[in-house]
């Protein structure tokens, strides 16, 4: 009964701290480009509306996929440790990891296929042309981590850390923390890897056919993965945390810089955006790999 | 056991002679299907049956023989491959209502030398096996149509030329250790490996070679996209599911571990070089199965491009020479097996319905066939090696093998594989079932029960498998010790890593997943009411075209769906062709043997010299 609560309390709290993000977000950008822009709880409030407005489906797929998508997102959500904690007693395994998280996107393409919509579904090639883009580098770097923690669960890689900011595989290993970076702006889909959103060319792509609810079961499972990914980078890089507010601080420092790299940078051709991925993030990554291996 | 290799022919005679009556002949394959795997349930355990027929021939010191035996690795391979078979042939009860030719009898042979290969002791009755597989598969695929046989000549070329090099490297093998039992010359080609090591290294790679042609390895990728392009696709159900692990078992059972009780020299302390080329060819047949897939506009090419890849998995499995990665690629066989069935189900399900296999002329079929898409989006799932299926657990073992073991380069192949998987799967399932129904297929219908049922099974088993993967591990690791390998049976949920702390508890992942599935569906049913509209409404945004005089214009993104990718690759996929390479070999040898042809006109005189050798030598053996 209790893991029950447990996995209830953890999902929703992931929805409310991706959601808060969102709309300090938001925020950020406008002041970087000298707009007042919307409050910081914006987010929750644009959730609220969206699900209380009525909205069009084309058929069960859409529906089926739409709630997969979010699914998926919050059960890998549920592996990650928050400060040493998860939901349930797991071994928090980051191939799993990865893994679980595709079958949230596979859920939302899935879903926004199904509304025939064909800009839907080019967002939809060029959102996973991008995945094979970033996910090589990535988990290159996971590698070298892996390789030298000589284990794959994300706990004990955090727990490696421990004691003072020197141990932090980001001081440690500052290269593979620098590809993960790059990797993890094209993960999050932000700008310059937003080729599968770009509004003004596919009229933003995967969700152009959304409306009301779906719209708004996409906007949560972008605050989930939000949270997850940083989650993953928190846990990686600088050494989880004690409680969970600094680990919450910590994500929050790194969504701030995929913020502001979002805020000022143009977008990158599909085509591009691969090749710069496999290229630069990838030979440091690489660089770091050898580095740790031999 | 001597039973479950008289059936299957007897059965084959039968179905020959009843092949114009199809009523008779495709409940008699699956009465047939069905004992032979009843059988095989009842063997598990006895392991010490032993059927051997004895032969007045002696070679090398040898005496010839025919041994079958009840191995642990081969029940393994043969029980699943059985029920995989018995699925296959409930589905052909309701697929071979139309069609015009009967391949049960060929089939049926295929099945027999199928349990021939997975039971041999010897190396003569493997291979007797193996080149019977051959043959008859190659009737089998043309399957009397025309159109098919230049891709089942390709087919029958590449057999031939692997046989070949088996019987070469048999030979060799038996020159070397004096016998031609499997275990005998494995144990001694240990032996005297040190003291020949070019003949026995010769003797790994002539074996290698024939495994690595039945397998679709790298220089030998193409035929699999030829031959289930045209195949009868029951039977390419058949032969992409357990056909192509023909090469995987007698790596399992021979290469790998004489390779693994080799002591030879490690290149950067982690492998040795015969561990490189082997995983070196499984990366690049990933890679490579994996950017070709993503190509491919037939739906059939582009699954056999995926079995390459998959084949490519196993092997890399095998290169880490590590316990957990041997299970994995075990376990992955069985698994590519199950999902790679399913597929190709639903696939043959499509073709039966629309007669279409070109991808981007579908479209929109989950309206008319939910349950086969259904089948298909849990079989791309487990392709895509996503958790609550059965292709996440023995990825995970393998790339939890290739860490520890440090072989980051295999490792990142694999990665990138089993990423870009999910790009060609996701085309596939968005180009037949998703998008917009195009007119033409407006009154089809959900395929018949027969056809149902076996998807449902294969539904089933994809997802217990998934969950408790004890279903297979525990078999396979039972078998592992019957061999002689140091494994812990497996438990009924959870798997064991290679590095440390890392068991993942399968049953756990599923639960964890459907709770998420829960949160989701209590946010989707707090939101408010939808309403369902046609399609039409989406980019017409809300009017009707027919109002205005316009037809209903429908159009999916399918075709050429990873262009800008597609652009990256083509420089580098103009260069390696291996189709244009072996092109380059017929040509010279078409022009060779046209010179040979050139001296025996005759061609009587050459048949009946041959035929005089062949008696004098079985006479000969009779006589010494």
């Amino acid at each position: 009964m209790i893991e029950i609560l447990r996995v209830f309390l953890f999902g929703f709290f992931a929805i409310f701290i991706g959601l808060f993000f969102m709309g300090i977000g938001r925020k950020i950008i406008a002041r970087i480009q000298l707009r007042l822009g919307p409050p910081f709880y914006q987010a929750f409030l644009d959730v609220g509306k969206l699900f209380s407005r009525k909205s069009i489906t084309h058929n069960f797929v859409m529906d089926l996929g739409m709630v997969m998508s979010l699914a998926g997102l919050v059960a890998t959500m549920l592996f990650v440790p928050i400060a040493g904690h998860t939901a349930i007693k797991t071994s928090s395994n980051l191939i799993v990891i990865m893994y679980l998280m595709a079958i949230g996107y596979l859920g939302m393409a899935m879903a926004v296929a199904a509304s025939g919509n064909p800009n839907a579904t080019i967002g939809v090639s060029r959102a996973l042309t991008m995945m094979l883009g970033y996910e090589v580098p990535f988990f290159t770097v996971m590698l070298g981590l892996i390789i030298i923690n000589g284990t794959s669960s994300l706990e004990l890689i955090a727990n490696s850390q421990a004691g003072s900011i020197l141990n932090w595989n980001m001081i440690k290993f500052p290269l593979g923390f620098i590809a993960a970076e790059i990797a993890l702006q094209a993960m999050m889909g932000e700008k310059p890897f937003d080729a599968m959103i770009a509004p003004a060319e596919i009229a933003s792509g995967p969700m152009v056919e959304l409306s009301g609810k779906y719209l708004g079961l996409a906007f949560l499972t972008h605050a989930v993965s939000i949270f997850v990914e940083t989650a993953i980078i928190v846990n990686l890089f600088m050494g989880g945390a004690s409680n969970i507010f600094t680990f919450v601080l910590k994500q929050f420092e790194i969504y701030l810089i995929t913020v502001i790299i979002e805020a000022v940078f143009p977008r990158f051709k599909i085509e591009q955006a691969v090749k710069f991925l496999w290229t630069v993030p990838m030979s440091i990554a690489l660089l770091q790999l050898v580095l740790i291996v031999f | 056991m001597v039973e479950i290799f008289i059936i299957p022919l007897v059965t084959a005679f039968l179905l020959a002679i009843f092949i114009r009556n199809k009523k008779v002949v495709w409940p008699l394959f699956l009465i047939s299907n069905l004992y032979i795997l009843l059988k095989l349930w009842t063997l598990f355990g006895k392991w010490e049956i032993e059927k051997t027929i004895y032969t007045n021939y002696e070679l090398f010191g040898a005496k010839l023989s025919f041994t079958l035996s009840n191995n642990p690795l081969g029940w393994y391979f043969a029980f699943f491959s059985a029920v995989i078979t018995l699925v296959i042939s409930v589905f052909s009860l309701g697929f071979n209502q139309k069609t015009k030719e009967n391949v049960a009898p060929i089939w049926m042979l295929i099945i027999f030398s199928n349990l021939g290969i997975f039971f041999a002791a010897d190396w003569i009755t493997f291979f007797m096996m193996w080149e019977l597989m051959g043959w008859t598969s190659f009737f089998a695929i043309t399957n009397g149509r025309d159109k098919a046989l230049n891709e089942a000549k390709y087919y029958l070329v590449l057999s031939l030329l692997g046989a070949s090099s088996m019987l070469i490297g048999i030979i060799l093998l038996g020159a070397l250790t004096g016998s031609f039992e499997i275990f005998a010359s494995a144990y001694g080609l240990v032996q005297v490996f040190y003291s020949e090591k070019a003949l026995s290294i010769a003797a790994i790679m002539l074996l290698l070679f024939a495994f690595f042609i039945k397998s679709a390895i790298f220089p030998f990728y193409m035929w699999p996209s030829k031959v289930y392009a045209v195949g009868p696709e029951d039977y390419i159900t058949f032969m992409s599911s357990v056909m192509i692990k023909y090469g995987i078992y007698p790596i399992a059972m021979f290469i790998v571990p004489v390779v693994g009780s080799l002591d030879l020299p490690k290149i950067l302390n982690t492998a040795n070089w015969i561990q490189y080329f082997v995983g070196y060819l499984g990366a690049i047949s990933a890679v490579l199965g994996t950017i070709l897939a993503i190509f491919q506009t037939d739906m059939k090419k582009l699954f056999a491009y995926s079995s390459v890849a998959n084949m490519g998995y196993i092997l890399l499995g095998f290169a880490s020479m590590n316990i957990v990665g041997f299970e994995g690629a075990l376990f992955h066989a069985v698994n590519h097996m199950v999902l790679k069935a399913a597929i190709f189900l639903t696939l043959a399900a499509v073709i039966f319905r629309t007669g279409e296999s070109e991808m981007h002329k579908l479209g929109g079929l989950v309206y008319r066939m939910p349950i086969t898409f259904l089948t298909f989006l849990l079989g791309i799932i487990a392709a895509a090696g996503i958790p609550p299926l059965n292709g996440f657990g023995s990825k995970w073992m393998i790339i939890q093998a290739l860490m520890s073991q440090k072989m980051i380069i295999f490792a990142i192949a694999m990665i990138f594989a089993s990423t870009g998987a999910f790009m060609y799967l996701f085309r596939a399932l968005a180009s037949i079932f998703l998008g917009q129904l195009p007119d033409r297929f407006k009154d089809i219908k959900e395929v018949p029960l027969t056809m149902l049922i076996p998807m449902i099974i294969m539904m089933i088993g994809m997802l217990l498998i998934g969950v408790v993967p004890g279903v297979v591990m525990k078999p396979l690791t039972t078998a592992l010790r019957a061999v002689g390998y140091n494994v812990n049976i497996a438990s009924w949920t959870s798997l064991e890593g290679a590095l440390k702390n890392s068991t993942i508890d399968l049953t756990l992942v599923f639960l964890i997943f459907l709770g998420g599935f829960v949160i989701s569906a209590i946010m989707y049913i707090l939101g408010n009411k939808s309403e369902t509209v046609p399609q039409e409404d989406n980019y017409t945004g809300g009017e009707y075209p027919e109002e205005w005089g316009v037809n209903a214009d429908r159009f999916n993104y399918s075709y050429s769906f990873y262009q800008p990718f597609k652009e990256m690759f083509e420089p580098l996929l103009e260069k390696i062709s291996i189709d244009e390479f072996f092109a380059s070999i017929g040509r010279n040898f078409e022009y060779m043997s046209a010179t040979v042809q050139g001296l025996f006109r005759r061609g009587e005189g050459a048949v009946l010299l041959f035929s005089i050798g062949v008696l004098l030598l079985i006479l000969g053996g009779w006589i010494i």
